[in-house]
């Protein structure tokens, strides 16, 4: 096992520590937003859905200092070897927590236009892709502040595999779960757009687990074309 | 692996009386590109760049052991002319140099000594090298003009010209441009990757940005050993050895 290291320059140890509780701050009020919007859709909850809304400018505030502090560290202490790579891959990650962020955004929008509560068997599978997706983030998160991977790879490629697969489901048979009474067109396109906004969010936190590894290991391990076999993705 | 390295260097070890200065050094210099040599002060880039031209044996009580080839041939062998080493193997130093005579002079000084007296064909081999130097344009209607009056940057720039006037097929740069300002740097860097496509460069550097932007591989030595040796991305994007990660992050423990 290698010696943890300190940088001469102390200050820049400094930043880094400062630079990864910025991205972890970022990544917990992104795991809020999803948490809190899906609580709204059970119980259509429009208040609680706009509060999530209200948010968004707090991330983009979190995003645009993190950028700064990553632009002005590769210009005061022109970076090499791990400390460039974990700060171009914060660079990148700050982007995909910020997609995340505004999908549970998005998701919250369409709670708007809801006309009744999504039935339950629907909510579930819905439910299930978050609280996957949520998993995967907080790991995914952990592992970039720590500097370990442990069974990262193992733990993305199930969940997202999951979350995949209960997607893929929403798509084939749209009218799952809503029973035999009189379907509101809107709500079945409305839960097949939200399974696409959390399979989208799944694919960002994917991304951020790739990133991690170039990071920690300088290797690039692409997640996502694992998960799907080698299938090539547009 | 290198194919047909222009130099080759085999378990090269040098000792100053009984302190040790080189261990063990082994690397292969491809041709026709920018190999850098980095490293904090007192590991030893400085002497291998020196025992790469015998210069090292000017150093009392200079010990060399080891194989230095060029182009497949032993500079450290019996009946090899240092002196005709030295002519291949052109040198610059940290501090630029020019001999106390006229930009001219300089240039032509290394031709003179080989022997060179014709005019035309001096003055035809000096405008050559002040135009492989980038220093024609600033300098051709002044050569009778002192060296010493040129600026700092155009001084290091007359020294490399005055190394290539005697075509050599590689040049050897101990710390170039460190006296030198950001722009005339840039020059000087610029230079060196317009030349070699034309002659092999062996760059000694403490300025990790510099090898970067201007070598094609790097290698890193401490304490007289040579620590890693590879493509310069590679080296800085992820190097393969912890003690060359810790020197160019700047960590310790």
């Amino acid at each position: 096992m290698s010696t943890v290291r300190k940088h001469y320059v102390k200050v820049f140890d400094e930043e880094l520590d400062k630079l990864k509780s910025s991205v972890s701050r970022m990544a917990q009020i992104a795991d809020m937003q999803l948490l809190n919007v899906m609580e709204a859709l059970r119980r259509m909850d429009h208040g609680l859905a706009e509060s999530v809304i209200d948010t968004d400018e707090g991330v983009d505030h979190i995003e645009y200092s993190v950028e700064n502090l990553c632009i002005e560290l590769l210009a005061r202490m022109q970076p090499l070897a791990g400390d460039l790579r974990l700060i171009t891959t914060t660079l990148k990650i700050i982007t995909d927590l910020d997609r995340i962020s505004d999908y549970s955004i998005d998701i919250a929008l369409r709670i708007r236009q809801l006309s009744t509560p999504l039935p339950e068997t629907v909510y579930t599978r819905l439910s299930e892709m978050a609280s996957l997706s949520r998993e995967m983030l907080r790991s995914a998160v952990q592992a970039y502040v720590s500097g370990r991977l442990d069974e990262l790879e193992d733990e993305i490629v199930k969940r997202e595999e999951r979350v995949d697969d209960l997607f893929h489901e929403f798509v084939a048979h749209p009218l799952n779960g809503f029973g035999e009474e009189t379907v509101s067109h809107l709500n079945v396109v409305s839960a097949v757009l939200v399974s696409k906004y959390l399979e989208r969010i799944a694919d960002h936190c994917v991304n951020i687990a790739s990133r991690v590894y170039y990071a920690v290991e300088g290797r690039r391990v692409n997640l996502n074309v694992r998960i799907r076999h080698g299938l090539v993705r547009a | 692996m290198v194919m047909d390295p222009k130099i080759e260097v085999k378990e090269l070890s040098v000792s100053y009386g009984s302190k040790p200065v080189l261990k063990h050094v082994s690397l292969t210099v491809p041709r026709e590109e920018i190999t850098a040599i980095i490293g904090p002060s007192g590991c030893g880039k400085s002497t291998l760049i020196k025992a790469l031209n015998r210069m090292v044996e000017l150093v009392p009580g200079a010990k060399v052991t080891g194989q230095v080839l060029l182009d497949g041939r032993d500079i450290y062998g019996p009946g090899i002319d240092p002196v005709e080493i030295r002519r291949k193997m052109g040198m610059v130093f940290q501090k630029p140099n020019p001999f106390p005579m006229s930009i001219y002079d300089n240039v032509a000084f290394g031709l003179r000594i080989l022997g060179l007296g014709d005019r035309r064909k001096l003055d035809k081999s000096v405008e050559e090298s002040l135009i492989r130097a980038n220093l024609w344009e600033e300098t051709k209607d002044r050569l009778k003009e002192n060296a010493l009056s040129l600026s700092g940057g155009q001084q290091q720039r007359l020294c490399i010209a005055r190394a290539l006037a005697t075509h050599p097929e590689v040049l050897l740069l101990d710390e170039p441009a460190s006296a030198l300002d950001p722009i005339s740097t840039a020059r000087v860097e610029d230079l060196l990757k317009d030349l070699k496509s034309e002659v092999t460069i062996v760059l000694v550097t403490h300025n990790m940005q510099q090898a970067i932007r201007v070598s094609d591989r790097t290698g890193f030595m401490l304490l007289g050993e040579l620590v890693e040796f590879n493509g310069t991305a590679k080296l800085f994007e992820h190097p393969s050895d912890e003690r060359t990660e810790a020197y160019i992050t700047g960590k310790f423990g």
